[in-house]
């Protein structure tokens, strides 16, 4: 009996093991995506924040036009982008209240301050409200106020009036779907809307809205709703005007009257919309900070129904991005302060256990295989962000595992390449052609292939100059790149006849003009592709990105904008310690796989101009003996230093002193190639070395 | 005291040292200045320009790497001092110290045998140093008496440095505490690991490429071998 109680035991046990083995629950320690529910939220873990950002949204449903907005401080890992998941999880769950979220990227071109939110904002209102159907956030609002007009409203078929109700009680947005065909129904609702509303929204709001309901106007909808200039056809085909392109001072006017249009639509129906902007990382110039700032105030002061929520870290926020701000801009955000706090011990083990409850299946596991002891004992202390409690619970894992194989730097970096990837292309129509995070991966490209990048070049149809000097001149390059979303033809046209003109110019240099796959010319516009023949006769590249190419750009853009905020960490011990992957690990993956597999665009472009690729060893070999030498003597140098750490200037002159012949390139290197060793930060006035925890003792 | 000395041991006060080398003093302009020192000048130039300041604050010693300027204290202590802020082994001790390899073995292993310092050897063969309980320097015995009245005075320094420094903000810089404060670094060290051990600070480790080297320098390493750059207070 005693024998059977402790083979079922063991066994359970090696269950536990196995399943965490398979499941890795603790493996994923960050939301870089606000989108994904894959793991439990432990709905304790600041709480006080996410009910208080709740009751702001009450406030600005019970009353739309009040001026608010809010701002919540935390370190990385601490969960602000968490917060967004959970706000986004849970925005139908509360009786007397719905609201949307709009999830703002960093803007990159702070000359179109205004059309870049309402892009977003766009953007984010036509996400599908639910996989497998094709109503959006959009025809949700829409239907609510349909609602609002067809349950009061008289019918002459009684069957008709059966069928709307029925639909309006069950689920409204399949208005859209189940009665598109019925003409007189939707004429109806379009001039009641027009009539009720018409001190609220213009006309043609309501007029170009109420054609959700074919499906093959979607794009032509979101493009008139984004203030891009739309073509003869499209204008046709929505029954509005055809416009010329304009100037980028009227667009930036359009979105602002744009934006402001939509947030009173969202008035109409009492849904406040919580503007998110996270990653305040990325706002690396002051322009930027200037931008995020204009639309800040802009969306308290005239967007009603719209709440903007700021996500920053607390030491950027207090000590540097506040003090570049206009006070009114600051102090509106700090209006609301709320801080995410980090866990305590009774947290952690929620946290912990919730995470086993989703491997196992069940909650009755009393923390197997570890027992409550060893965890409490792990985690009890301090006050850990739920970053660090789920890497520490995941180098616990791997003691029972055995799954404690370190991937080199890279290797994690391309992992988390690849789910950034993935992420873009499972939801690749969310993605629409964006020149600014296309342009983003494009001058990444061009830098780590150590050209000099003009983005003053030209006018706003060139999006930068690029040039390569080489001791042999016959190496040397130069060209530009033009990256086009437009759709109309002028606008096209324009981009186009820059190419020409420049290569006119410089008949040896390169032009490249990339157009998204999605948006192709189409035929009817003769004197376009005309242009286009004759930019491709002059030796200009016309790439056009497919969906895996353009995916391709998107998930690089986004990865940087992680990577700047502190969100991917990469392991560097056996024991599963985490660091922060910097920008320079970043790079150096980028350089050492950009010309593989995925990356075809850029492969294309180091063809067309000939790049030789750098020959660097993928897998790390023994150290040489004399860059052995460099390491123990570096080692030797930092060990006794305060804190272990001192500037480059310090280790070289240590070196030198010890008879070690280098400089600071091959210093550097090393210090990167042995990233298992050292970690890099670079401060304010120097580049600091410091060892690794494990390394302190440790012998090479 | 002579002006000099008295720069130099300003300057020993703010990087919480003992003793420096002798071509570190070019780095500071006041000093710089007042000993007339160009950046070409060997140290032997330096000693002659410094020893007619040396009267009974500093003393010009040679070690590891030369010459060296030190407080005026016993070779004892420097080692005492030395391993109180931070246990090392013997052979990170020798590297940079301002006594000779042979000599500090010397005292070293006579410190031990009195107890002062307690030597373990590790698996890879080397000598670990570190401060024997019981013994202690006037400043540590002091700390250790007043021990509990300490701890809460401390507390309600750092927190009075914090809402000072962070002007009623969270997310305060801990080098700018330490700063103004101007503890000694193992007093503050001990006061901030004890505050996160009562969960009344919040450590964090924030972005250290805004610093300076200097102010990296002064910032906090926790148990796990982070470097923290900034606290939230906890404490309601």
């Amino acid at each position: 009996m005693y024998y059977d109680y402790m083979e079922g035991y063991m066994r359970d046990d090696m269950n536990y093991v196995e399943t965490l083995k398979k499941k890795k629950p603790f493996a994923s320690s960050n939301v870089s995506d606000p989108k994904d529910h894959l793991f439990p939220d432990v709905s304790s873990i600041n709480d006080n924040v996410y009910q208080a950002v709740i009751d702001l949204i009450r406030i600005k449903a019970q009353n739309p036009s009040i001026p608010l907005a809010a701002l919540v401080l935390g370190e990385a890992g601490y969960g602000k982008t968490h917060m967004i998941n959970r706000l986004l999880r849970n925005v139908n769950s509360q009786s007397d209240l719905s609201y949307r979220i709009a999830y703002i990227h960093p803007i990159e071109d702070p000359a179109q301050t205004y059309s870049y939110l309402l892009r977003e904002i766009v953007t984010n209102l036509f996400y599908p409200i639910q996989n497998n159907h094709p109503a959006t956030i959009m025809h949700g609002i829409l239907a609510e106020i349909i609602k609002k007009i067809l349950i009061n409203a008289t019918f002459v078929d009684s069957v008709l009036k059966k069928k709307v109700h029925t639909i309006l009680q069950n689920n409204p947005v399949d208005i859209f779907f189940e009665l598109e065909s019925n003409m007189s129904l939707w004429k109806n609702v379009e001039n009641k809307l027009k009539i009720r509303y018409s001190n609220i929204c213009p006309p043609i709001l309501f007029q170009v809205l109420m054609q959700l309901r074919y499906n093959d106007r979607l794009f032509a909808i979101i493009e008139w709703l984004k203030c891009n200039t739309l073509d003869a056809d499209m204008a046709r085909m929505l029954h509005i005007k055809t416009a010329n392109p304009s100037s980028m001072l009227a667009k930036e006017q359009s979105a602002r009257d744009m934006t402001k249009n939509l947030s009173k639509l969202l008035g109409i129906c009492n849904y406040p919309l919580l503007i998110c902007f996270d990653r305040l990382e990325n706002l690396n110039t002051d322009d930027k900070i200037q931008s995020f700032g204009q639309m800040v105030t802009f969306l308290v002061d005239d967007a009603i129904s719209m709440l903007p929520v700021a996500f920053c870290r607390g030491d950027l926020w207090n000590n540097i991005l506040k003090n570049k701000f206009n006070r009114h801009v600051s102090e509106r955000l700090e209006s609301n302060t709320l801080e995410v706090m980090g866990c305590d011990i009774d947290q952690a083990l929620e946290l912990i256990s919730s995470r086993l409850t989703w491997a196992y299946g069940h909650s009755d596991h009393d923390f197997q295989p570890f027992g409550t002891d060893i965890i409490e004992k792990k985690f009890s202390g301090r006050l850990r962000s739920s970053r660090n409690i789920l890497q520490k619970a995941n180098s616990l894992a791997a003691e029972y595992t055995g799954l404690s194989t370190i991937k080199p730097v890279i290797e994690q970096l391309k992992d988390s390449f690849r789910s950034h990837y993935q992420k873009v292309l499972a939801e690749f129509e969310r993605h629409a052609p964006e020149r600014s995070r296309i342009k983003r991966a494009l001058r990444l490209f061009f830098e780590i292939k150590d050209f000099s990048v003009d983005v003053q070049f030209g006018d706003k149809y060139i999006d930068f100059a690029f040039s390569l000097d080489c001791a042999d001149a016959n190496d040397a390059k130069k060209g530009i790149v033009i990256i086009d979303v437009q759709n109309h033809h002028r606008s096209v046209g324009a981009s186009i006849k820059r190419g020409i003109d420049y290569l006119n110019k410089y008949p040896t240099a390169s032009a490249f003009y990339f157009r998204d796959e999605r948006s192709l010319l189409p035929s009817r516009w003769k004197s376009t592709n005309a242009a286009l023949d004759q930019f491709k006769k002059q030796g200009g590249h016309v790439l056009l990105m497919d969906r895996n190419e353009s995916a391709q750009c998107f998930a690089i853009t986004l990865m940087n904008y992680a990577i700047n905020e502190g969100d991917i960490r990469v392991e560097i011990s056996q024991s599963l310690d985490m660091r922060k992957a910097t920008i320079d690990d970043f790079l150096h993956f980028l350089l050492e796989s950009i010309l593989r597999e995925p990356f075809t665009l850029f492969k294309k472009i180091a063809d067309i101009l000939k790049l030789r690729k750098k020959i660097r060893p993928t897998i790390r070999t023994a150290p040489k003996p004399k860059n052995q030498t460099i390491l123990n003597k570096t080692l030797e140098c930092l060990r006794p230093q305060p804190m272990m750490m001192a500037s480059t200037d310090t280790i070289l002159s240590y070196l030198s002193a010890n008879h070690v012949k280098t400089n600071l390139d091959e210093l550097m290197r090393l210090v990167k190639r042995f990233n298992d060793r050292f970690v890099i930060h670079r401060s304010k006035t120097e580049t600091i070395i410091m060892i690794i925890k494990e390394w302190i003792n440790a012998q090479p | 005291m002579t002006n000099v000395e008295q720069q130099i041991i300003k300057l020993f006060d703010a990087q919480d040292k003992d003793y420096l080398t002798l071509k570190t003093l070019k780095t500071n302009s006041q000093i710089k200045k007042l000993l007339q020192l160009t950046e070409k000048m060997s140290n032997t130039e330096i000693k002659k320009k410094l020893l007619p300041h040396v009267e009974h604050a500093i003393k010009i010693v040679k070690g590891y790497k030369g010459l060296y300027v030190m407080r005026n204290i016993s070779d004892t202590n420097l080692i005492f001092n030395r391993i109180r802020k931070k246990p090392c082994s013997l052979k990170s001790l020798k590297v940079y110290f301002p006594v000779q390899t042979k000599e500090l073995a010397k005292l070293v292993s006579q410190m031990v045998r009195s107890g002062q310092l307690c030597a373990e050897f590790s698996e890879k063969s080397d000598i670990n140093l570190s401060i024997h309980d019981s013994k202690t320097d006037h400043d540590y015995l002091k700390t250790q008496k007043e021990s509990a009245p300490q701890a809460s005075h401390d507390r309600q320094k750092m927190k009075a440095a914090y809402d000072h420094v962070g002007g009623g903000r969270s997310f305060v810089r801990i080098y700018a505490m330490r700063e103004f404060l101007k503890w000694s670094r193992q007093r503050f060290d001990r006061a901030l690991e004890k505050l996160t051990k009562e969960l009344a600070i919040q450590l964090h480790i924030g972005d250290p490429s805004v610093l300076t080297e200097k102010q990296l320098e002064d910032s906090f390493v926790d148990d796990e071998g982070q470097v923290c750059i900034t606290i939230t207070w906890r404490d309601i």
